[in-house]
């Protein structure tokens, strides 16, 4: 038996080497295949792709160990991933990973002993607004609670792939030509219905909704006059799944498919809106009709994102009858390189992914770089692994060929060849997306050997990555496409010059490439008129926590973050009181509400001690506890960390460890200050950005938050009633009617009473996860 | 040629260098750990950090791998320079007290207290072996797994690999492989008999 299959796993193996050409750069494909058919990585399989590779093994196997996609253990037949990006850590993503861990008996990283589940964690799933998210099999479950637990593990779904018709584009008049042919039947005015099909709505159930109204539409003989597109992210993913009605712009939000019936008979057959499907303005009490009066969008100026809601992102015809390459065909035949280059300068592009390093800067240098076969490259990066930050997601999965026909300008400009697009794993619906963009804009002559008939060349591949957050740092994730460990390395020759393959190679994030074609179409001057001084145009963020309206928000830079939070954003939730915002993900920090009038741009937040990065915005009220916030960013990062370089790797984990002493209740005030000598140390000698700007959390919160950190250490007090060494939970004999739900719902049972009778709480079994606070309907728990 | 300045004094540095050729060709001493003549740089440990000065800015650069350049100027042992390199050696100490060598940098950096919770992991994961057999003995038999607090210096499936001669280059190279002076150390124990010995500096700082 043992031999039979070791025969034909070496065969498979073979088959899939010699179908990715034994290129390294491939490695991480060949492995994924190897994981998918046997759902681990045999200790064979490894050594066959060694050898037939002709990689050493120390190598293969650090990729093996050092990607978390991968595993050298087998795993259950259904995968079990709970979220624990910032979004959800402040929606308890914990209490809810406890419970999983209960019913299947299991630790994160563990299999059931039938081999029929395997639990794993994440660290960021990019459906924030949805959080706490868990996914099983791929299928997406959001707003989930421990109670929802154990119903939700048995359903599972899969979702359909696209085809494509053909027609290849020589020249910008033949693009023009076919612009025309294409706007007059895509975009004719008529009734059209876009349902939002983001990775936020999917989870809402958007996919369920679609096949309704196809079959809905049928059955009352309205499809041939109605348009349907499955659209990218509309980004108010709160309210998903949405749908809006053309030409009139009306929303409806909730959609499920019990409402479908309403909507076509409705709306489509008679024009008639559907009232119980609008938006009602929690302020006025009012519906509101048409989706640029919901004050969720009112405030924002979306030029990137907007076209998103519009085109079906699987159908290149959508993008091009929307005007799409119309900036690819200037920048060929109308503009020299070195044009481009200065128009985007003009516009004042600065790096949406975090640095806001002037875009124009790090192309010119790219170009005048010298390199000896004359290839250069031109990278996107779309391994967005902020928790809590899914931007880059949604525009990759709502609008690739915008980041596309950015690219292939980019590579104008610089004299690329060859590009790539480097896109997180974790995001299945992206990596789908803009794998059938390439293919498509291939098949129109948009890229490839004579792009528009222009003779410049240029390649796009996609390259997946494997849940390494440090590959989205820019040398690591060099490493990574050229199939080695992704771990960064010194640059004091910058990658400019000096990049992939030892080529330059110039690295932009997918919405600094999205930006891209509005410049050369509209021109630098029309782009750099809003803004600020130092950051002009807009920027997205992901508008996610203790917030009402939780989506994506493209907003112009200078906005105040009170506007966001409160005008775009609704507020916090109940009757909660707002404590601080944190953006930048885990290098940035949180800002307190003393400073939510400070304009939003590159330069003021990294004067208060955050930074842009690429664009998370969680929101944190009275109930999150500041340095519970801090331990989760250094356990993250921890976790993140690749471990080459000491101050990252040990001085992380020995922050993180003090700070659970202060959680824990047992820091003195002198641990206090060796965190922070300890975290100006990382911050000074730390080999690339992520241990370098690791300790801002940690800075950030004991500069605004400073009193929490007291109160931790000096009265043994979690105001937020978070850190669960510092807390207590009590009943109230006076409240408690001896309903018995505590009792039932308690996990390790520690609540005793009889009906009608007061119940008891005991200590000693008290895991303190709050469930019994939750399910009260009397409030008689009492959090101490 | 290229025209520095090191620690105050203008030198000259051959084009190529990295700033710890140049510190070690003027006689200016900078502790290093995972570098080794020979190999290529890794600038893993962040030991041999200088202080590199621009302007009003400074920032601190791993000196084994950063190239010198025209009118750069260094500082070598700036009161941010110490304190960082006190702070790194205090971490490695915490995790491998039983090293000759880092016993050794304790007293001559002038560490005399480990700060940080204590445990014996045996490795500083310098990658000095992994290179050695790579690049000297072309061996590619050792290499790294798994990743950050969990990385460790691995044989592929902790079993002895076919491409392993047994020269024992590995050994001879790496820095804990040999006990402190005087035997065995407790994690957090220091020896610090050299203590008021060895700080003898030829270029004392002016800060």
């Amino acid at each position: 038996m043992a031999d039979t299959r070791a025969v034909s796993m070496s065969g498979f193996v073979a088959e899939t080497v010699n179908r990715n050409f034994a290129d390294r750069s491939k490695l991480r494909d060949v492995l994924y295949e190897i994981q998918g058919k046997y759902n681990h990585l045999p200790e064979q399989a490894l050594r066959d792709v060694a050898a037939l590779m002709q990689i050493p093994l120390p190598d293969v196997y650090g990729v093996a160990t050092f990607y978390t996609s991968f595993s050298l253990e087998p795993k259950g037949r259904h995968i079990v991933t709970v979220c624990m990006g910032t979004a959800c850590h402040v929606r308890n993503s914990r209490g809810l990973l406890d419970e999983i861990c209960r019913c299947l008996g299991i630790k994160p990283g563990e299999t059931t002993e039938d081999m029929l589940f395997s639990l794993e964690t994440v660290n960021c799933l990019g459906a924030c607004a949805m959080g706490p998210i868990m996914v099983v099999d791929g299928k997406y479950h959001g707003e989930m609670n421990a109670s929802k637990v154990a119903r939700v593990l048995k359903k599972y779904q899969t979702a359909e792939v696209n085809v494509l018709a053909d027609a290849v584009l020589g020249s910008a008049d033949d693009l023009t030509e076919y612009r025309e042919s294409v706007a007059s039947t895509r975009y004719a005015g008529g009734l059209g219905v876009h349902l939002c099909c983001g990775t936020g709505c999917v989870a809402s159930g958007s996919r369920d909704v679609l096949e309704t109204l196809k079959y809905e539409m049928k059955d009352q003989g309205v499809q041939a006059s109605v348009q349907v597109r499955a659209t990218g992210c509309h980004g108010f993913c709160e309210k998903g799944p949405l749908m809006l009605i053309k030409p009139a712009n009306i929303l409806y939000q909730r959609v499920s498919p019990y409402d479908v019936r309403d909507i076509v008979s409705e709306t489509l057959q008679n024009s008639r809106v559907v009232e119980r499907l609008l938006y009602e303005d929690p302020a006025t009490g009012k519906k509101v009709t048409c989706r640029g009066d919901v004050p969720f969008y009112a405030k924002q100026n979306r030029q990137i994102l907007g076209p998103n809601g519009e085109i079906d992102p699987l159908e290149i015809d959508d993008y091009i009858a929307r005007g799409g390459y119309q900036a690819l065909a200037r920048a060929l035949y109308e503009m020299e390189p070195g044009e481009i280059i200065e128009e985007v300068e003009r516009a004042g592009l600065r790096g949406r992914g975090g640095g806001g390093f002037s875009a124009a800067r790090k192309w010119n240098a790219c170009r005048r770089a010298y390199s000896v076969d004359g290839v250069k490259y031109v990278l996107c990066n779309a391994d967005e692994g902020d928790p809590g930050a899914f931007m880059d997601r949604c525009l990759l999965e709502g609008n690739p060929h915008s980041v596309l026909e950015g690219m292939v300008i980019g590579a104008i400009a610089i004299g690329a060849s060859n590009g790539y697009v480097y896109v997180r794993n974790e995001y299945p619906l992206a990596v789908k997306s803009i794998a059938t963009a390439i293919e498509q804009a291939e098949a129109r002559g948009l890229l490839g050997d004579d792009v528009l008939g222009s003779g410049f060349r240029f390649q796009v591949e996609v390259s997946r990555g494997s849940g390494a957050f440090v590959s989205g740092e820019s040398s690591a994730l060099m490493a990574s496409i050229e199939g080695r460990v992704g771990e960064p390395r010194e640059k004091y020759i910058h990658t400019a010059v000096r990049g992939l393959y030892v080529r330059p190679t110039n690295l932009n994030n997918v919405e600094t490439w999205a930006n891209v074609p509005l410049i050369v179409n509209e021109g630098a001057e029309q782009y750099a008129s809003i803004g600020t001084e130092g950051s002009k145009g807009t920027k997205i963020f992901s508008l996610v926590g203790k917030v009402r309206n939780t989506g994506l928000v493209e907003v112009t830079m200078g906005i105040t973050l009170r506007e966001i939070i409160y005008d775009i954003g609704g507020g916090v939730p109940g009757d909660k009181e707002f404590k601080a915002v944190q953006t930048g993900g885990p290098s940035g920090g949180c800002i307190p509400a003393s400073l939510l009038d400070i304009p939003v741009d590159f330069d003021r937040l990294s004067e208060v001690g955050s930074m842009m990065g690429s664009g998370g915005m969680i929101v944190m009220d009275e109930d999150t506890c500041m340095v519970d916030i801090a331990r989760y960013f250094l356990d993250f990062l921890c976790d993140e960390s690749c471990g080459k370089c000491t101050p990252c790797r040990e001085g992380l984990k020995h922050m993180s460890s003090i700070i659970t002493d202060v959680t824990e209740g047992t820091a003195n005030m002198g641990q206090l200050e060796l965190l922070e000598e300890l975290a100006e140390v990382v911050r000074d000698t730390s080999l690339c950005g992520l241990g370098q700007t690791a300790p801002n959390p940690v800075l950030s919160t004991i500069r605004y938050f400073g009193e929490e950190y007291r109160e931790h250490i000096e009265d043994r007090r979690c105001r937020a009633g978070v850190c669960r060494a510092l807390i207590s939970y009590e009943i109230d004999p006076e409240l408690c009617t001896g309903c018995l739900r505590c009792v039932k719902s308690c996990p390790p049972g520690a609540i005793t009473g009889e009906r009608k009778e007061p119940h008891k709480i005991d200590a000693a079994l008290c895991e303190k996860c709050g469930i019994c606070r939750e399910v009260c309907e009397f409030d008689a728990v009492l959090r101490k | 040629m290229i025209n520095l300045v090191l620690d105050g004094q203008a030198v000259a540095a051959e084009e190529g260098w990295t700033i710890l050729d140049a510190a070690r060709y003027w006689g200016v001493d900078i502790p290093t750990l995972c570098h080794m003549d020979g190999l290529s740089p890794y600038s893993a440990c962040r030991l041999c950090v200088v202080e590199v000065v621009r302007g009003e800015k400074s920032r601190l650069v791993a000196s084994c791998s950063c190239p010198v350049e025209e009118g750069m100027e260094v500082v070598t042992k700036s009161q941010r320079v110490k304190k960082a390199r006190k702070v790194i050696l205090e971490l490695m100490l915490a995790t491998t007290p039983n090293s000759r060598t880092l016993q050794c940098l304790a007293s001559q950096l002038g560490v005399t207290k480990v700060r940080f919770k204590g445990e014996d992991r045996r490795c500083l994961l310098c990658g000095l072996c992994v290179r050695v057999c790579d690049e000297q003995m072309q061996g590619g038999a050792l290499g790294f797994a798994r990743r950050g607090i969990d990385r460790e210096v691995s044989i592929p499936f902790h079993k002895t690999p076919e491409a392993c001669r047994q020269c024992g280059a590995c050994l001879y190279i790496c820095p804990v492989c040999e006990l402190p002076c005087r035997g065995t150390m407790q994690p957090g124990e220091l020896c610090n008999a050299c203590l008021d010995t060895v700080q003898i500096d030829p270029f004392p700082s002016r800060d």
